[in-house]
C-alpha cells in the first residue's frame, strides 16, 4: 500500500508537467493580445511607448519557450507570479479563493452523498413503486437542469419571494458558522443537485444489481436481519461504482463552481479562472488550472484507496 | 381516523407498484397542475408599472416626502465587475469614476451638465493667464487619507507620476496629460502647468481619472499594495478589498467638505455581482440596496416597470458600426453610403436595446453640446441603399466581413451583428459574421485591418478632443482606415488639430459639428447607431438617488454613491 501510494504521488509530477506544457501552449495559441485584453476598452489610449513598457513588464517580448522556462523556474522556486490584472501574488489569490471553493464544493459534496445514497437505496428497495417513480423523475430532472438555471430558480424562490436566505455574499465558516451556512446553502444545492442525482441513479442501479446476487439470497436465507443484509452485504458492494462516480465528480464540482460562484457572487477559485480566462491573465489561469488538476488527481487517488478499504479483494498497483 | 392509520395508508400509497396506465394518467395530471400553477403565478404579478420608458427619476413611497438626511448606516451596492484595483494610478476603464470618486476628489469637479463646479473641486479656482499656461489655486486644509497634505508639491508629484510611462505603465489616460510640458509650484497652493500648445480640453480631463490625486507617500510606502489601498482625499476611505467578492469604504472624518454634507454613511460596500439577473435578484431579495447596470437589457426593462424601486437612467456612449474605410470595397464611397442607408437604427434600438436609449447622431453623445447635431445625410432607406450599391459599379453580392467580440452567439453583440447582417444582405451585400474570441476584435480590426466591419461601442469623455483624436484622425487607434489617402482624412486631421487649440467655445463647437459632418458625409470610421443608457435602481429608503449629481454622464457616464444616505 505504501509503495503504491509513493508511486502514485510520484506520477503526479510528470502529469502536471505535461499538463503545464499543454496549458502554456494552449493559452498562447488562443487569439487575442493579452495587452489588449489587459487594458480593455482603453487599449487605443496607450501610446506605443506605454505599450512597449507594458509588454516588457509582462514578459511578452521573450520567445515562447523562454517564457515557459522562466515561468517553470519561478514556480519551482515557489514564486507563482503575480496576476496581470491586480498584481496580487497568484499564490495568495489561489489560497484565498480555494478556501471558498472548498467550503462550497465540500458542502455540495456532503449534501449530495449523504442524501443521494440513502435516497438511491430507498429507490432500489421500492422498485417500480410511486416512490421510485418520483425519485427517478426528480433525479433525471436534477441531471437535466443546468446548475445555473437551478441556481436562478433557488434565488428567485428562497431569496426574492420567500426572503429566507441570502442570494449573494460569502461569510467564512470559521468566522460565523451559522451565517456561513445560510450563505452557502443555496449555492451548494445548486452545485450539488446534479451530482446528487447522479449518485441516486448510480446507487439505485448498483443496489438493484447487487440485490439479485446469490450471496444476498444466501444471506437472507440463513436468517440474517434485513438491515444487516442490506448494510453489510448489499450496500458495501454496491458502493464501488458509486465511489468511482464520487471521485470523478470532485473534478466536475470544480468546473460547476465557475457558474455557481458567478451566479451567487462567491469569490471562489471557479470565478478566478473564469475572470482570468476572459482577461487573458495567463499567470493566474496557468497556476489555478494546475492546482485544480492536482486537486482532481488527489481526489481520484483517495477514491482508489476507498475501493481497497471497501473491497479487500482489490489489489492496488 | 388515527394518525397511525393515515400514516400507514400514505406509506402503502408510496410503496404500491405503479402500472403503466396509472403512471401516464398521473403524469398528465401533474403536468396540467404545473401549467395551472405557472399561469396563476404569471397572472399574479406584483408589478404595477407603466409600459415604455420610465421617467429618469421616479419618486417612490418614502422618497416622495422629503426626509431629513440621516448620518450613519451602511449601504450595499451591487456592481457589475471587480476592477482588480482601487487606485486611480491603475485606471484604464471608463467605469472607474464610479468608485474612484467615492473616496477620491478631482481637481475640477465636473457636474452632470459637463460644466465645472469649483465648490466641489480640489482647485478653488483656475485660470489661463496665457493660452499655454493653466494655473490652479488649491483648496486649503485638504489632506490625503494617510494624513499627508494635498499641496502644490503633492499635485506635482501626482501628475509627474502619471506622466512617467514606466511608473504609470498601466494607466490608460496618460494621453490626457500629454499636452503638459512642465509643472511649477510657485507656492504651496498654486500649481502652474505650462502646455505645449493651447488645450481647453485639459480642464475637463482633470475632472476624470488623471485629475483624481493619490498620495505618492502611500505609493512609496506600500508599493504595489497601494493599488488596493490608495490614499485619496474624498469623503470615504478604502477599508477592505476581497478579490471578486467586493470592497468597502468607511467614512473619512477628516474630509475637507462642509460638515453637514457627505460623508453621510458610515460604510459603503461594493459587491461584485457579474450576472445581470443575480444583481437584480439581490436587489429584490434585499441583499443589496442599490444596483448598477452598465447597459440596457430585459432585466433593466423589467425593473424599470416595477415602481418599488427608485431609478435613474442616463446616457452612456454610443454603439457604432465601425468600418475600415480604407479596405476595399469600403474605399468606395458609394458602398459606404449603401451601408449607412441600409442600417435601420430604430430597429436596432427597438430589438437590441428594448427601446431604452435613442438613436445616435454622431460619435459623441446626442445630449452634449458638441454632439447635439441634427444631421443625417443617409437616413434609413432600402431603395437608396440598393441604388448606391448599383452606382458603386461592383458585382453583387458585395462581400464583407463583420466581426464582433465577446463570446457565444446569443449575446447582445452577436444579435446586433446578426441584425446588421440581415439588413445589409437585403440590399445586395453578402456579409460573413465572425466571432473573435479572447477580446481580439480590436486587434483584428484596428491592428491588423482584417475585417471590414466591427460591432463596437465607445465610452464617454468630457471633452470631444480625446474622443475624436482617438477615433477620427490618421493617428487614431480606433480608426481602422487611418492610412486612407482620401482628402477627407486629411481634412479631419486638420479640423481636429484646430478644434483642440481653439479657446473660443462657440467656434470650438462649430468646429466639432463640422468634424461630425465630414465623418457622416463620407461615412468614415464608424456609423453611429444608438446612444445607450445605463441604469441605477435603489430600494426605498435610500436617499440621494434623485440628487441631480447622483448620475453623471460627462465624467465617465456613471453614478456617484457619495451622495447617498439613509432616510429616517
Amino acid at each position: 500500500m505504501r509503495g503504491y501510494l509513493v508511486r502514485r504521488l510520484l506520477e503526479i509530477v510528470p502529469v502536471l508537467l505535461i499538463l503545464s506544457v499543454f496549458l502554456f501552449a494552449l493559452l498562447r495559441v488562443l487569439p487575442g493580445d493579452p495587452l489588449t485584453a489587459f487594458v480593455g476598452t482603453e487599449a487605443g489610449a496607450l501610446d506605443p511607448q506605454q505599450r512597449d513598457a507594458l509588454r516588457q513588464r509582462l514578459g511578452l517580448n521573450d520567445p515562447l519557450p523562454m517564457q515557459y522556462l522562466h515561468w517553470l523556474a519561478d514556480v519551482a522556486r515557489g514564486d507563482w507570479g503575480r496576476s496581470l490584472i491586480g498584481r496580487q501574488p497568484v499564490a495568495d489569490l489561489i489560497r484565498d479563493r480555494l478556501s471558498v471553493t472548498l467550503q462550497l464544493g465540500g458542502l455540495a459534496w456532503v449534501l449530495a452523498v449523504t442524501m443521494g445514497i440513502p435516497i438511491g437505496v430507498m429507490s432500489a428497495l421500492r422498485r417500480n413503486t410511486w416512490l421510485d417513480v418520483w425519485i427517478t423523475a426528480a433525479a433525471l430532472s436534477g441531471i437535466a437542469v443546468p446548475n445555473f438555471v437551478l441556481g436562478l430558480l433557488l434565488i428567485v424562490l428562497f431569496g426574492v419571494y420567500l426572503q429566507l436566505l441570502p442570494t449573494t455574499g460569502f461569510v467564512p465558516l470559521t468566522q460565523e458558522p451559522l451565517e456561513a451556512l445560510r450563505h452557502l446553502i443555496l449555492p451548494a444545492i445548486a452545485l450539488g443537485t446534479g451530482f446528487m442525482a447522479t449518485i441516486i441513479r448510480q446507487t439505485r442501479s448498483a443496489m438493484l444489481e447487487v440485490l439479485r446476487e446469490d450471496y444476498i439470497r444466501t444471506a437472507t436465507a440463513k436468517g440474517l436481519p434485513r438491515w444487516q443484509v442490506l448494510w453489510r452485504h448489499a450496500l458495501r458492494n454496491a458502493m464501488l461504482p458509486v465511489i468511482t462516480v464520487a471521485g470523478i465528480q470532485i473534478g466536475h464540482l470544480a468546473s460547476g463552481a465557475i457558474v455557481t460562484e458567478t451566479l451567487f457572487g462567491l469569490p471562489g477559485v471557479g470565478r478566478l479562472v473564469a475572470d482570468a480566462v476572459l482577461r487573458n491573465d495567463y499567470q493566474t489561469v496557468q497556476m489555478t488550472v494546475l492546482v485544480l488538476a492536482l486537486f482532481t488527481i488527489v481526489a481520484n487517488l483517495v477514491a482508489d484507496i476507498g475501493y481497497k478499504m471497501l473491497d479487500p479483494r482489490i489489489r492496488l498497483g | 381516523m388515527s394518525a397511525l392509520v393515515r400514516g400507514a395508508r400514505t406509506a402503502r400509497l408510496w410503496t404500491r407498484t405503479v402500472s403503466r396506465r396509472a403512471f401516464v394518467h398521473s403524469t398528465c395530471w401533474g403536468l396540467l397542475g404545473l401549467a395551472g400553477a405557472y399561469l396563476t403565478a404569471c397572472g399574479g404579478s406584483r408589478r404595477t408599472g407603466t409600459i415604455g420608458n420610465a421617467p429618469s427619476t421616479v419618486a417612490t413611497g418614502s422618497t416622495a416626502v422629503p426626509a431629513a438626511v440621516r448620518k450613519g448606516g451602511a449601504i450595499k451596492i451591487g456592481y457589475h465587475q471587480d476592477p482588480g484595483y482601487l487606485s486611480p494610478r491603475e485606471s484604464r476603464s471608463g467605469y472607474d469614476p464610479n468608485f474612484l470618486l467615492v473616496n477620491g476628489d478631482s481637481y475640477v469637479y465636473l457636474k452632470s451638465d459637463g460644466t465645472p463646479d469649483l465648490s466641489s473641486s480640489l482647485a478653488e479656482s483656475y485660470e489661463f493667464p496665457e493660452p499655454t499656461v493653466l494655473v490652479f489655486h488649491l483648496r486649503p486644509n485638504v489632506q490625503f487619507h494617510d494624513g499627508t497634505p494635498l499641496n502644490a508639491e503633492a499635485v506635482k508629484a501626482h501628475l509627474s507620476f502619471l506622466m512617467d510611462k514606466k511608473k504609470a505603465s498601466n494607466f490608460g489616460y496618460a494621453a490626457i496629460l500629454q499636452p503638459v510640458q512642465t509643472i511649477d509650484t510657485p507656492d504651496s497652493r498654486t500649481v502652474r502647468l505650462r502646455l505645449k500648445e493651447p488645450n481647453p480640453a485639459l480642464v475637463g480631463g482633470l475632472g476624470t481619472q488623471p485629475g483624481i490625486p493619490f498620495s505618492i507617500t502611500q505609493v512609496e510606502k506600500l508599493g504595489d499594495a497601494e493599488i488596493l489601498k490608495p490614499a485619496l482625499t474624498g469623503p470615504y476611505k478604502v477599508d477592505s478589498y476581497v478579490s471578486a467578492s467586493g470592497w468597502t469604504y468607511v467614512r473619512n472624518d477628516a474630509f475637507w467638505g462642509p460638515k453637514d454634507g457627505t460623508p453621510f454613511l458610515d460604510k459603503i460596500e461594493f459587491r461584485v455581482l457579474t450576472e445581470v439577473q443575480a444583481r437584480a435578484a439581490a436587489l429584490e431579495a434585499g441583499d443589496v440596496d442599490v444596483v448598477w447596470f452598465d447597459d440596457s437589457n430585459e432585466t433593466t426593462l423589467r425593473l424599470s416597470k416595477d415602481r418599488r424601486w427608485q431609478q435613474r437612467k442616463f446616457q452612456a456612449g454610443p454603439t457604432l458600426l465601425a468600418l475600415n474605410h480604407n479596405k476595399p470595397p469600403l474605399d468606395n464611397l458609394k458602398v459606404r453610403q449603401a451601408i449607412a442607408s441600409a442600417i435601420d437604427k430604430a430597429k436596432i434600438l427597438e430589438v437590441i436595446n428594448q427601446g431604452q436609449g435613442e438613436i445616435a447622431k454622431t460619435g459623441l453623445l446626442p445630449a452634449g453640446t458638441y454632439g447635439a447635431i441634427e444631421y443625417d445625410p443617409y437616413p434609413y432607406d432600402v431603395n437608396k441603399a440598393k441604388r448606391y450599391l448599383q452606382e458603386s459599379g461592383l458585382p453583387q453580392p458585395v462581400k464583407l466581413k463583420l466581426i464582433y467580440g465577446g463570446s457565444g452567439t446569443t449575446t447582445l453583440t452577436a444579435r446586433t451583428a446578426q441584425l446588421y447582417q440581415a439588413m445589409l444582405n437585403s440590399v445586395g451585400f453578402s456579409v460573413d459574421i465572425e466571432n473573435t474570441p479572447g477580446n481580439s476584435q480590436f486587434e483584428v480590426m484596428f491592428d491588423r485591418g482584417d475585417a471590414h466591419l466591427l460591432v463596437f461601442s465607445t465610452g464617454v469623455r468630457p471633452d470631444p478632443d480625446p474622443q475624436y483624436s482617438l477615433y477620427a484622425t490618421s493617428y487614431a487607434y480606433y480608426n481602422a482606415g487611418r492610412e486612407s489617402k482620401d482628402p477627407a482624412q486629411a481634412r479631419l486631421d486638420d479640423l481636429v488639430a484646430k478644434a483642440r487649440v481653439e479657446l473660443d467655445a462657440k467656434k470650438r463647437e462649430q468646429l466639432y459639428h463640422e468634424i461630425s459632418k465630414v465623418l457622416l458625409d463620407n461615412v468614415f470610421v464608424a456609423i453611429p447607431i444608438v446612444a445607450r443608457v445605463r441604469w441605477v435602481f435603489a430600494r426605498p429608503g435610500i436617499g440621494g438617488v434623485d440628487h441631480p449629481e447622483f448620475v453623471n454622464t460627462p465624467a465617465g457616464a456613471g453614478f456617484r454613491p457619495r451622495f447617498l444616505w439613509l432616510q429616517r
